[in-house]
């Protein structure tokens, strides 16, 4: 379904047709549960964010799309629209700022979703 | 604003040299990283918030779906069609990407770029749908109510433009057209006068009152049942010197006539025509009891008195009627009556 080239414009039309609405649903949704609010503007540069990450050609992600389903594309754009939210938002600053670690700043509410259960 | 943005998405893959890429991330929750990977990534896990947010945020988010809310707070959040969103994104990307490919793959009309519009309007019908239905319970009562009152609105104004106000663009044809012989009685609805000259029933005439006959016909065909739109008909008819159509409608009006200054006048004026004097008198005087303004009655009744031979009783009516009347016009009719026809005979 996708180009090899990530600049290739057929390639990235079709393929923000298909996830378009659901990357903004995603933002939306994790913006919303960060900030507890929503803006226009925000939402379209966060957009914009996922989008040039996506497209750039150095990096991997545009490869690791390629053949995967549709589900398994969703999940990664889920990854990457949520690390772009939290590199935009406050709590993200916070944690960057305690140096990543979890014991300065949401340890406990972040531990409460068992991890153990991913695998 | 854009290159900040650049910056910003690229340095958070991965947001810290030690931190674990979205790739590997990736691999690790579809459980496709390797044994030792997996374990390097649970250590890393301990120890890193954004990494551990991640994937509490994915693991959250698991077979959540989204809901009708949520679809619609996005919708109304974003003013562009999705088309126009990708269209200004792609812009942007050009515009910070300088190797980007050639424009004209992307720009063309293509099939998928129409879908995408039909799917656009798809989603917003289906959020304005959404939004009725997500409507808090109190508000329901008066959208309802409202929609009530545009629909009966609606209904009045066609209704409206079928009757009433065919009746109403006959009575301004009539308005715009008709001038009364000042020997003539003349009909309720303030007409001008047209002085000795005029010769009546032109063809302009014709043309005129066969176009307000027609209009008032549509009206009262399509449900104006009110008196006023039978007078209208009547006075018409009388105009036309149509007599007899004329004499059968204001028979069926001369029961509402009794308060009727207007309607009485007009009847009286059927029997000026028919040279009923007597008869005539006698409705313009009801007339002017009805109503001591209504002028046409008053000219009336002086014209009746003259034809009937009571020469002075005319002369004292029409001095009366000078005295209330405004118009130069009438006024010069009036005086004209008494100086060049009435004094004369007498």
């Amino acid at each position: 379904m996708l180009a090899q080239d990530p600049q290739d414009r057929t390639s990235q039309m079709k393929f923000m047709q298909r996830f378009h609405g659901y990357l903004i649903a995603v933002l939306a949704r994790e913006l919303k549960m960060q900030e507890g609010s929503l803006g226009c503007r925000r939402l379209e540069a966060l957009l914009l964010q996922v989008y040039l990450r996506l497209f750039d050609r150095r990096s991997a992600a545009w490869p690791e799309m390629q053949g995967r389903s549709e589900t398994a594309i969703c999940k990664y754009l889920e990854i990457v629209a949520i690390r772009i939210v939290l590199n935009n938002t406050r709590l993200g600053q916070m944690a960057r700022k305690a140096g990543g670690s979890i014991s300065k700043t949401h340890a406990p509410v972040l531990r409460d979703s068992s991890i153990t259960e991913i695998r | 604003m854009p290159n900040d943005m650049l910056q910003n998405s690229l340095a958070a893959d991965p947001p810290s040299a030690d931190c674990i890429s979205d790739v590997l991330l990736f691999k690790y929750i579809e459980g496709e990283a390797t044994a030792q990977e997996a374990a390097a990534i649970q250590e890393h896990l301990n120890e890193c918030a954004l990494c551990f947010h991640v994937v509490a945020a994915m693991r959250r988010n698991e077979g959540v779906p989204f809901t009708a809310m949520e679809e619609l707070e996005v919708a109304k959040l974003l003013k562009l069609s999705p088309q126009a969103q990708v269209a200004k994104i792609l812009d942007y990307e050009k515009e910070l990407n300088p190797h980007a490919a050639p424009e004209e793959d992307a720009e063309d009309e293509t099939t998928e770029s129409r879908s995408f519009a039909v799917e656009a309007a798809y989603r917003k019908k289906r959020s304005a749908i959404l939004g009725w239905l997500q409507t808090p319970l109190v508000w329901r009562p008066a959208f309802a109510a409202l929609f009530v009152l545009l629909a009966l609105g609606g209904r009045w104004g066609w209704r409206y433009a079928q009757t009433d106000y065919k009746i109403h663009q006959a009575a301004a044809l009539l308005q715009k057209e008709h001038t009364v012989f000042i020997k003539d009685a003349r009909l309720s609805g303030g007409y001008g006068s047209s002085g000795m000259s005029v010769l009546m029933g032109t063809e302009k005439e014709e043309k005129y009152s066969a176009r307000a006959e027609k209009l008032t016909a549509q009206a009262i065909k399509n449900g104006a049942t009110s008196i006023p739109a039978k007078q209208q008909l009547a006075k018409i008819f009388l105009i036309e010197g149509k007599y007899e159509r004329a004499d059968s409608l204001l028979q069926e009006l001369a029961p509402f006539a009794n308060n009727s200054a207007s309607l009485l006048n007009d009847l009286g004026v059927y029997h000026f025509q028919k040279q009923n004097w007597d008869s005539a008198a006698k409705y313009f005087t009801a007339a002017i009891a009805a109503d001591p303004k209504f002028l046409e009655a008053r000219y009336n009744l002086a014209l009746a008195n003259a034809e009937a031979g009571a020469i002075e009783e005319a002369i004292r009516i029409m001095n009366e009627y000078l005295e209330l009347e405004t118009d130069e016009e009438w006024q010069a009719a009036g005086e004209s009556l008494i100086k060049n026809d009435w004094r004369m005979k007498k």
